[in-house]
Formats: structure tokens, sequence, C-alpha cells
């Protein structure tokens, strides 16, 4: 048993000699993060962990980096993430992100039926508010730590907003998302996420 | 060894009455099974019975789902926080991180007991000799239980003999019964013969007792008794379904799980990851990862014990509202603890079994209800059921979780910390392919509407019960599966 506890143990990520050693116990590296993530990588509402398919390696970097820092850390979801986060070595974080481009791209779940009107008015508010930083049509910045908003869920864009609002994340200047929380407070109560979502989750 | 259940024919024969009878199965039909947990085990070896080719794929590196008992050398798959249980190498010495318990209203997981050989004994729930702790009562100082129970009682007693209402006892009783209810109030609070209540030996003696006469310990101020978070919970919950005594099996709960492996032809294959569901109009077919590679299996039936929270994350075709209900189901949260420690220190200050309650974070420690007497012993050193207190607990390394045990419950038995040897600790909602247990809490008809098969698949273990995290309602699950597609098949022959 000692020695089944000890292969598992190294099974992180490389290792795969000792993994060879017993074929049993290897554990399939990315399913380390689909369990939470969706086995698509396209997210589960129900655990809050996003899409991982389709966003940029920085943006996850920056992410994960976050995680590691304890600078974000003001919700449940991204307590589940920090645990995880202290298990994934520097190093292979390269595999992972190999990996996650390997899996097939997809568009987030859009309505089924979009309402006219407020797809207009997200296309608006999305113009006047967000495209400076996030890009004309929603495909990011780097340079501005502006990661893409179309392969998001929109679950994950609103539960997002919400945190940036609340203080749960970006509250810590040593977070990139700082300068988004602000921002987010800035705004006037005429913003409309609902519609903003609708915007960026409608098929292009 | 005290009270091995010699007459398991105490154990009323209706346990089987739950227990489809399948007709014998067709040629070629086979079940596919998502998860290894008892809810699949149970089905499959009802299924086997019958003919049924059965296919098992778990996620994790092991068989038995929650129904996990921990054992020198085993494994704990916590996210952020694997650990290997490092307990001495003895059977003896083993912790039950999932239900420990088996109520004796669970009919149909104690007739599948002896149906499978599995010795039971008595789980000891209620001692009345185990201690209570809560920092805003008694100084924070401990307090056996039945001292509590023993005043809270007797003032209950004597403030209700007083303010029985002339009118109502009148109106309500003639004159024997209102004697007869004064006599019930003299013996349930142990009041004087003055219907005063002036303590107990209920409560144990301040001194004395057997070789010299007892003499009785003070009250404890009523305002006082208000103060212990004991009456919320503890005081009352072995009067439940949980009564004072249950059942566990000899030498751990997965005994349960081991008995049924053996009688399976195909056992359950590790590390295969369902990734992928899609239910058709002649059986299912589905898409799963293992050691690295996709593969795909089909089967004419499924019964999928997925926990609901990671449904989310497989792709399936399920029904707009059945994914709806899915994604509604709150992922419950549980968390325990075990200590090995070096000596038996609990016996010596006069418990055997039982749950000692505080208000601290680890909220109850639990105590052997076998194998008085040796030498060393496994204590629960946690079990928290708040919600709230688990999503900052879990947040503690493993480490961190033992060092909070050891300081938390030197306020119920000074010098525990002397005697830690080891520790490992199960976050139910961290744990690696499950993320969640004993889901409750949806709007009122889910677990029902989720019992309810989609076509031939269907949906199985304790998150489509009424009463999340228990074995019998995991089995119950699976035997309503079972009766469906015993139905279904009845119907196509």
């Amino acid at each position: 048993m000692k020695y089944t506890a000890l292969i598992l143990l190294c099974s992180w990520l490389g290792h795969t000699t000792v993994q060879a050693a017993e074929n049993d116990n290897v554990l399939d590296e990315l399913v380390f993060c689909l369990v939470c993530h969706g086995y698509q990588a396209q997210g589960n509402p129900s655990v809050g962990a996003p899409a991982l398919v389709g966003i940029e390696d920085w943006y996850l970097r920056a992410g994960l980096a976050a995680y590691r820092g304890g600078t974000r850390a003001g919700y449940a979801a991204a307590m589940d993430m920090q645990a995880a986060a202290r298990m994934l070595p520097e190093d292979d974080f390269a595999k992972v992100l190999r990996l996650l481009n390997e899996l097939p791209p997809r568009e987030p779940q859009a309505a089924a039926v979009v309402d006219a009107a407020l797809l207009e008015k997200g296309r608006e508010s999305y113009a006047q508010f967000c495209a400076s930083c996030h890009g004309a049509d929603g495909e990011g910045n780097q340079i501005l730590a502006a990661p893409g908003l179309r392969r998001l869920n929109d679950w994950y864009l609103q539960a997002a907003w919400e945190s940036y609002l609340t203080g749960g994340r970006g509250n810590d200047s040593a977070d990139g998302a700082s300068q988004m929380a602000q921002f987010a407070r800035a705004l006037p109560d005429s913003f409309d996420i609902d519609a903003v979502v609708v915007f960026l989750t409608a098929a292009e | 060894m005290s009270g091995i259940l010699a007459a398991l024919g105490a154990i009323p024969h209706s346990a089987q009455a739950q227990v489809p009878s399948l007709r014998a199965a067709r040629p070629r039909r086979k079940v596919l099974l998502l998860g290894a947990g008892i809810s699949s085990l149970i089905a499959a070896m009802e299924l086997e019975q019958a003919g049924y080719e059965c296919e098992i794929l778990e996620a994790t590196h092991r068989v038995g789902g929650r129904c996990m008992t921990l054992r020198s050398g085993d494994i704990v798959d916590e996210i952020g926080n694997r650990q290997v249980c490092n307990f001495d190498d003895d059977p003896t010495l083993y912790f039950n991180a999932g239900p420990s318990r088996i109520p004796h209203e669970h009919a149909t997981i104690l007739g599948y007991c002896r149906r499978l050989g599995v010795s039971l004994e008595t789980s000891v729930n209620l001692n009345p000799a185990a201690w209570i702790q809560f920092d805003g009562f008694n100084g924070g100082a401990r307090m056996r239980q039945k001292q509590y129970v023993a005043d809270a009682r007797g003032f209950l007693a004597e403030l209700t003999q007083k303010g029985l209402p002339d009118a109502w006892l009148d109106s309500e009783l003639g004159e024997e019964e209102r004697d007869l209810l004064r006599q019930f109030l003299r013996s349930y609070g142990d009041l004087g013969g003055d219907d005063r209540y002036r303590g107990s030996a209920r409560a144990g003696y301040a001194s004395g007792g057997l070789a010299a006469p007892g003499v009785l310990k003070d009250t404890i101020a009523l305002r006082e008794l208000l103060k212990a978070d004991f009456w919320r919970m503890g005081m009352h919950f072995a009067e439940s379904s949980l009564q004072s005594a249950v059942l566990q099996p000899v030498g751990g709960m997965d005994r349960i799980v081991t008995a049924v492996l053996a009688r399976l032809t195909n056992k359950p294959r590790l590390h295969a990851v369902v990734t992928a569901i899609n239910v058709t109009n002649d059986g299912v077919d589905v898409v799963y990862r293992e050691k690295g590679e996709q593969r795909r299996t089909r089967a004419d039936y499924c019964l999928n014990a997925i926990p609901a929270q990671l449904l989310g994350g497989v792709d399936n075709n399920f029904s707009p509202d059945y994914r709806r209900l899915l994604a509604g189901r709150p992922r419950g949260k549980l968390s325990r603890l075990g200590l090995q420690m070096r000596e038996r220190f609990w016996e010596a200050e006069g418990i055997y079994g039982g749950i000692s309650w505080t208000g601290q974070d680890i909220t109850q420690i639990m105590y052997p209800s076998g194998g008085f007497g040796s030498p060393k012993g496994v204590l629960v050193g946690a079990y928290i059921l708040s919600g709230e207190i688990n999503d900052r607990w879990v947040n503690l390394t493993a480490a961190q979780r033992i060092e909070s045990a050891l300081a938390q419950g030197e306020k119920v038995h000074p010098g525990y910390r002397g005697y830690f040897e080891s520790g490992v600790s199960v976050a139910w909602h961290r744990m690696n392919h499950m993320l969640g247990c004993t889901a409750t809490g949806s709007e009122p008809g889910t677990a029902s509407a989720l019992r309810a098969p989609f076509g031939r698949h269907y949906l199985i273990g304790d998150q489509v019960a009424n009463y999340g995290g228990w074995l019998e309602a995991s089995v119950l699950s699976a035997l309503n599966a079972l009766g469906d597609l015993d139905k279904k098949e009845a119907e196509a022959a």
C-alpha cells in the first residue's frame, strides 16, 4: 500500500519512469484540471470553474499567479483554485497549456433566443465602456492586461463582474485585476452587464 | 470486543423486501455503471446475479466512493491536500472518513450486510459520560454531558410543574391524571418531594457514590445552561434514526465494499474518467479517458453515480430541464479528521465510545466503539457539519488542520496533544472526482425528478435521495433504478 501511495503522490505531471513502474496508478495529467473545469475544459458552473479552452496563455498564467500568490482569494471558487494551484509545479504549467491547446475549441453556450434590443444595448455599452481595453470585438489586448472576452462562459462573465464590484477580485493592488476592479466600480449605473454579456456571448 | 451483534435475527426480515428480484437477463444484455461507490457496486452485484454483463468505470484510484475507511498507507486524493494515512500498520487502527454509522431503520443495507456476511457491532452514538465544551459556558471548561442534561431536565420539569395553569389542568385532565402528570414531571426532572430541583445523581456525584455516600453536584444556573450551544444539536441528535446506539461493520465501513467486490465477476476499472454521455433510444454511449487515451463504450443501460456537480462538466444530451436540476444541486460540504493516539486516554476518563461536542470548529470528537482496552486508538478529531466552518477549514493545509484539531482538542482533553501520533483529514468537497457530498437543499422535488429515468439512463447515488449521506439512500437509489430497468426489460421481452 505504501508503494502505491508514493506513486500517486509523484504522478502529478512528469515522473513518468515512476509511473511506468505501476501502470495502474497513472493519473491522466490533464484530468487533474478538468475534474473542475469540465472534461473538455468547457467550464462547469456547478463548481464555479470557467472554460479554459480558447483563453490566452498569458491570461491563464496571470490567473494562476494570482491564485498562487494568494491575491485572488475573495470567493469560494478562488479558494478551491488556490488549493489546486498549490499542487501544480511551476515548470509544468507550460505542459498544461500545451495540452489545453490540443482540446477542440468551443464557443461558449449562448442563449437560444437573443433579445435583439438587449443585444443592441450590449453592443453600444461595450463600445462605449469596454472596447478601449478589451478590443473592438472583445478580442483582448495583452499590453493592457485585458483578456479576450468572447470565449468566457456567460455565467463566468457575470460572476467575475460581481466579484469586481464586491471586492472578491482585484482588491489586492498586486493583482493585475485591480485596475479592472477600480474601473468596474467607477462605471455609471446605466451600465448594463446583462446586455454586455448577451452581446459578448451572442454568435459572432 | 463489545456488542457484536450476535443475533442478526434481530433485524426484521422485511430488510430484504426492498430488493427487487430481477428476471433473468436476456442474452448479451449489458449495463454500464459510472462510479464505483456503494450504489453502483450493489447494483452490479444484483445485475450480474441476474445474468447481465456489467462494466464499472471509476475515475479515482480506489473503489468505494465515500464509503472510505483509511488505514496505514492509504491515499487521500484531496485537491490541494494529497495525503497518505500514516497510522500504524494495524487493522484495528482505522478511520471511517465517510459514513461510519448505520441506523437500525436502514433495513436494506443491513440486509445486505447479512447477505454478504459482514459482521456488525454496536456503534455508540450517545454517551452521557462524554464531554461538552463551549467557550461561553462554564468558563470554557468541559463538563460531562449527563450533568448538563440532568440540570436542564430538572429545571424544565420544575418550571412546568410551577407553570401549569390550573384552568388548563381542570379542563384537560381528571384528578387522577393530574396526579400522574405531577409524578411524571418529578420522575423526568428528578425533582424533590416539594417539586423543586436541587440536583440529581444523574449528573454524576461531586464526590463519593459507590464506596462513600454520594454528594450531589451544585446545580448549574438556568441562564448558564442556555449559553452552551449543546442544546441546539448535540443534546438531541441521537433521538432521531441516529439513536443512542447504531451499527457499524467490524473493522471499518469499507468491509461492505470489500465483500461486494469479492462477488463481482467484472471488477471496476480505475482511473477511467467519463467525459461524455449520450443517451440513445436503445442504449447509452459513453466516452471516457483511461491511461491518457480516449475510449468509448456502449451498453443497453447506464446507471450513473457521477456527482451532479461534476456532470456539469461532462458533455451529455440530457434534456434542458434535467440539466437545470443537476446544476441546481448544491455541493454538500462535510469534513472529518482522524487522529491516531498512542494511548486511549479517554478510556481513563471513563469514556467508551460516543461523541464529545464543542463549540470550536472541530465540532465533535468521536471515540472508537471497539477495541476497548487496547493500547492505541484512532479518534475522529473533527467532524465538521457547518458549511460556514467547512468553507474556511478546507483552506488549511493538511498539517494546519491537524494543528488546529490538536489545539482545539486540548480544551476538551487537557494533555491531548501529548498523545498524538499521526493524523489524516478528508474534506469531501475538495476530494478529486467528487467535489462535494450529501447534496441537499435544492428546490423541492429535485431529488425525485433526478431519480426518474432519462431514457435508459438512471442517475443513482445518495444525490438523488431525499436524505443524502446514507448508505441506505445510495442503495435504495440503485434498487429504484433496477426496478425500472427490470420493468423495461419485461416489456421488451
